[in-house]
């Protein structure tokens, strides 16, 4: 890494600053372009003072512009500011996804100051993204003032405001279409192996022996589970106790390797009587700080190597911006040597590594600062995969971040996603794919892999919910059965006895009709399905619901859905063995995502309909000269009776309800994580202000769930802990009032 | 209720394994998060700086109360007997010349009756093995606490005199100021 490069790309911006006149106003001819601050696409939570933007909060803030461009070239981005008094952390800016950091200089107080914040490369054709990030604070002392940023190009005429793309209307979901699965996939057969006297946080798990399982948990065991007959009463034995928080478990000729908080230990049974006597500090050989969010995940071997990954800190980061050295990496060390190397960087919680296929390393990220949406990462050496903290940087920072295979977009696919595996030749159709679990999600959730150029991308299939636990680690046995041990945050202890324990899945082979794969075409996609559909069924466009995006990535909590748009599918063509359809989509565009509604309505020569019918596929590249072929469609196979979509008030919200909140806020009155809704709206109960540290009654009404979707952090629920992510990034206003208007209406059934 | 009739369970269980953490903890001490806290008897505890390979603090945990609190980043409670509060960590003395030694935490043992803990010094090509053994039971009410160490791979005439700290407080044997590690022996020394 050039440090030289990264510190000229990076340093802090404290250019010249100027007192400036009136903005003057925007000409389609004029080299200028004024980007008022009054018109912003979303004010997020901040105050509005006439034509003046005065940014009191970070969290949940959405501060951006689009605009267009006929040519591609270099932009000067300047912005006109006050600023009271200096802040401790900097602004972001990002530019159609380049970043630059600018710490705010004091204003002298008399009229606007102007400074130049960058020079950035636009790109012409689909719209761009300016966002001027906040810090994450969620109050500053005194607020800065902004009025617009100005955008300066070469070429007169060439830059244009662009509206923002309208908020999609969503099409009803039912679960697998839209919504969440609620029921576990038909060819599973499952077994819950909790036992009566144990609650176990399973957060690693390796097999010492095809008939031995072991596990770490929460509490610091390690736990051994017999595996030879399971249809026997489940018999558990503690083996080690006294670790400090293990994530990750790892075995390898019998030896065993557990990722503690900040080290990697080896226990060691020096006289082989079952206990371990030594618990050998293989390598700790980076710093850390006592930071409740500091973990090591993981592990696997490969090569005398245990490979892991580390999470960075939210203490430091939320009043500094900071991070311990190297935090937020993969990390190789020898298991002889105790060698350490840096792999990769940019990491954020990601909890679960795995491989995948030819042996490669698979992680999956949790969405957050810097993740606009959760990721399962194909590992490339010294990439740096976007979480950012400064300083120091991490070794492998750099200005545009490595793209996951696959994104797996916030509270549609996934929401804290854990271990992935790669499924073996017994899961046939689906061997070769991977499948991972989700901490508050939920179920399991699959992928199907495909290179591009050498770049791997992919498509997230729903799989199954409808499990006990919410699985935290997965291990396949010698027979193929998957044993999922699950996990719970909280402090609620129903609910950590209800979602934690170890669930044994046995994959039945059943058939099941559900999309199996999509690969990417030059002019679209091909999905490929378990089974034929049925005669003249597929080849309607009008019945496959495609949206399509990018993410921008911010140094708040969510980053920002760019341009989600609907896409037009011009035509479906269906294979002649009608295992496959493929969709011409003349929008197609690398560095998106497009997310994939099949008709509900499709059924197989089996008489079977789709268990689920959803898919997103991360467009990495776009192959060059693989075209999908086009054929006209049969007679009568383009006629329907009824819309494949349906559009009803509050359906879309119901589905909103269901992947953002049902996870922690139960209808019902049954206690989760979060409060329940049931009865909610209207009632009075206690909250607490971390900032002024006092309680305080509170009515439920509209504007108090509005503000706990968009800054939950600004008021506790007495008795609840502070865990809940702010929406505020992730959805649009409108989908908060519809979703406020939803959860009124539903806390008030019966 | 199924949590605290696991926690019942355990803790009789716990008893036949090694590493109780009634005996010792390997969370997070007094902001340290490299660390471990280790009981001498029934209420002194030993805490230890990882990565310097320093004893950090001896304290006596309130009568009939743990010495620690729950949670990953515990503090110390009850009466400090002991405390280094600097940065200094081990030096090599050699050819009248003190020098720094880079430190590198092996890992903890339990034995019968003690639990030992292990660095690595190294300066330059020259590695040394500290070990320091932690008696389970107090050997004597007369004193507060002790402890013993040794290191390996010195050569005749170089020593490892102790954090200066740590050297003006313990005692050895012959109840004179503990100085320095100097061969393979095995070397008790105590706080009075």
């Amino acid at each position: 890494m050039k440090k030289t490069l990264l510190l000229f790309l990076f340093t802090t911006l404290v250019l010249t600053v100027s007192s400036v006149a009136a903005p003057s106003p925007p000409t389609s001819t004029s080299r200028t372009l004024h980007l008022p601050a009054r018109s912003i696409f979303s004010p997020g939570a901040n105050q509005w003072d006439g034509e003046v933007l005065e940014i009191t909060r970070g969290r949940g803030a959405k501060i951006g512009w689009y605009i267009t461009a006929k040519r591609e070239e270099e932009v000067t981005v300047s912005i006109e500011y006050t600023c009271a008094e200096s802040i401790n952390q900097e602004y972001q800016i990002s530019f159609d996804g380049q970043d630059r950091f600018w710490e705010v200089p004091i204003s002298d107080g008399v009229g606007w100051n102007r400074v130049e914040l960058g020079v950035f490369r636009v790109r012409p054709g689909l719209p761009v993204l300016v966002l001027l990030v906040p810090p994450s604070n969620r109050k500053y002392k005194h607020p800065i003032r902004f009025r617009s940023l100005i955008l300066e190009s070469e070429t007169a005429g060439n830059l244009a405001a662009a509206k923002p793309v309208k908020a999609l209307v969503i099409p009803d979901a039912t679960p697998g279409f839209g919504s969440k699965l609620t029921a576990h996939h038909p060819a599973l057969e499952l077994r819950d192996l909790r036992s009566e006297d144990s609650v176990w946080r399973v957060t690693g798990m390796a097999l010492r022996s095809p008939k031995e399982l072991l596990f770490t948990t929460w509490e610091g065991d390690l736990v051994a589970l017999s595996i030879d007959d399971l249809s026997k009463k489940a018999v558990f034995r503690r083996i080690a106790q006294g670790l400090s928080e293990p994530m990750g478990l790892a075995i390898s000729d019998g030896r065993i390797f557990v990722t503690e908080k900040n080290q990697v230990t080896e226990l060691i049974d020096e006289d082989g009587d079952g206990t371990f006597e030594t618990y050998r500090c293989l390598s700790h050989d980076w710093p850390s700080t006592i930071d409740y969010h500091e973990y090591l995940f993981g592990a696997v071997v490969r090569d005398s190597h245990i490979y892991f990954t580390s999470s960075v800190a939210m203490g430091i980061r939320g009043t500094h911006n900071q991070q311990a050295p190297l935090r937020g990496s993969l990390i190789k060390v020898h298991i002889d040597t105790g060698a350490t190397e840096i792999i990769a960087g940019g990491l954020r919680t990601p909890n679960g590594i795995g491989f995948g296929p030819g042996d490669s390393i698979l992680v999956t990220d949790n969405q957050g600062e810097w993740l606009p949406a959760n990721k399962l990462i194909h590992v490339q050496p010294k990439a740096f995969y976007q979480f950012r903290s400064r300083p120091p940087w991490h070794p492998y920072d750099r200005p545009e971040a490595t793209a996951p295979a696959v994104w797996l977009p916030q509270g549609e696919i996934a929401m804290s996603p854990t271990e992935p595996i790669l499924l073996p030749e017994s899961w046939a159709p689906y061997a070769g794919q991977i499948m991972f679990g989700d901490a508050t999600f939920g179920g399991l959730q699959r992928v199907f892999l495909e290179e591009i150029d050498g770049i791997m991308q992919g498509a997230v299939f729903p799989f199954s919910q409808g499990f006990a636990h919410l699985f935290n680690r997965l291990e396949l046995t010698a027979n193929g059965e998957l044993i999922a041990g699950g996990i719970a945050r909280g402090k609620d202890e129903k609910f950590i006895e209800r979602v934690s324990g170890l669930t044994q899945i046995r994959y039945t082979g059943k058939e099941v009709f559900e999309p199996l794969a999509a690969r990417l075409r030059s002019n679209g996609i091909e999905i490929e399905f378990t089974q034929p559909l049925s005669k003249n069924e597929g080849w309607n466009p009008a019945g496959y619901y495609v949206t399509q995006w990018g993410y921008q990535a911010t140094q708040n909590y969510g980053g920002q859905k760019v341009r989600h748009r609907r896409s037009e599918v011009r035509s479906a063509t269906v294979s002649t063995d009608r295992r496959r359809v493929f969709l011409e989509l003349p929008e197609l565009s690398s560095k998106e995502v497009l997310r994939i509604r099949l008709p509900q309505s499709l059924t197989s020569t089996s008489g079977q309909h789709l268990w689920t019918g959803e898919l997103w596929y991360t467009v990495n590249r776009i192959p060059k000269d693989l075209v999908g072929v086009v054929r006209s469609a049969p007679q009568k196979a383009l006629i329907t009776s009824d819309p494949f979509f349906h559009f009803s008030a509050g359906g879309a919200e119901g589905a909103l309800y269901q992947n953002f909140c049902a996870a922690c806020h139960s209808l019902d009155g049954s206690k989760r994580v979060g409060p329940s809704f049931h009865q909610l709206a209207g009632s009075k109960f206690n909250v607490l202000d971390p900032e002024s540290g006092e309680k305080r009654a509170i009515t439920a009404d509209a504007a108090y769930l509005r503000q706990s979707i968009i800054e939950p952090d600004a008021l506790i629920v007495d008795g609840y802990q502070n865990i809940m992510p702010p929406f505020g990034g992730l959805l649009s206003e409108s989908q908060i009032k519809g979703l406020v208007k939803y959860i009124i209406k539903a806390s008030n059934s019966k | 209720m199924l949590l605290s009739i696991q926690s019942a369970r355990l803790a009789e269980e716990s008893r036949a394994l090694l590493f109780d953490r009634v005996r010792i903890n390997r969370y997070s001490l007094d902001g340290l998060p490299r660390s471990i806290s280790i009981r001498q008897g029934q209420d002194i505890w030993l805490g230890y700086d990882l990565e310097r390979a320093t004893l950090r603090k001896v304290w006596r945990a309130p009568s009939g109360k743990a010495g620690l609190t729950s949670g990953f980043t515990t503090r110390s409670l009850g009466t400090t007997l002991f405390e280094d509060k600097t940065q200094e960590s081990w030096t090599l003395h050699t050819e009248q010349q003190e020098l720094p030694l880079k430190v590198r935490y092996l890992g903890c043992s339990q034995g019968e009756g003690y639990f030992e803990l292990s660095w690595e010094l190294r300066y330059e090509s020259r590695k040394f093995v500290l070990h320091e053994r932690i008696s389970i039971s107090k050997d004597s009410d007369a004193i507060k606490a002790s402890r013993t160490l040794r290191v390996k791979g010195l050569r005749s005439g170089d020593s490892l005199p102790l954090p200066n700290s740590a050297g003006e407080a313990w005692h050895s044997a012959e109840n004179i100021s503990a100085k320095s590690l100097t061969d393979e022996q095995w070397n008790l020394i105590y706080l009075p």
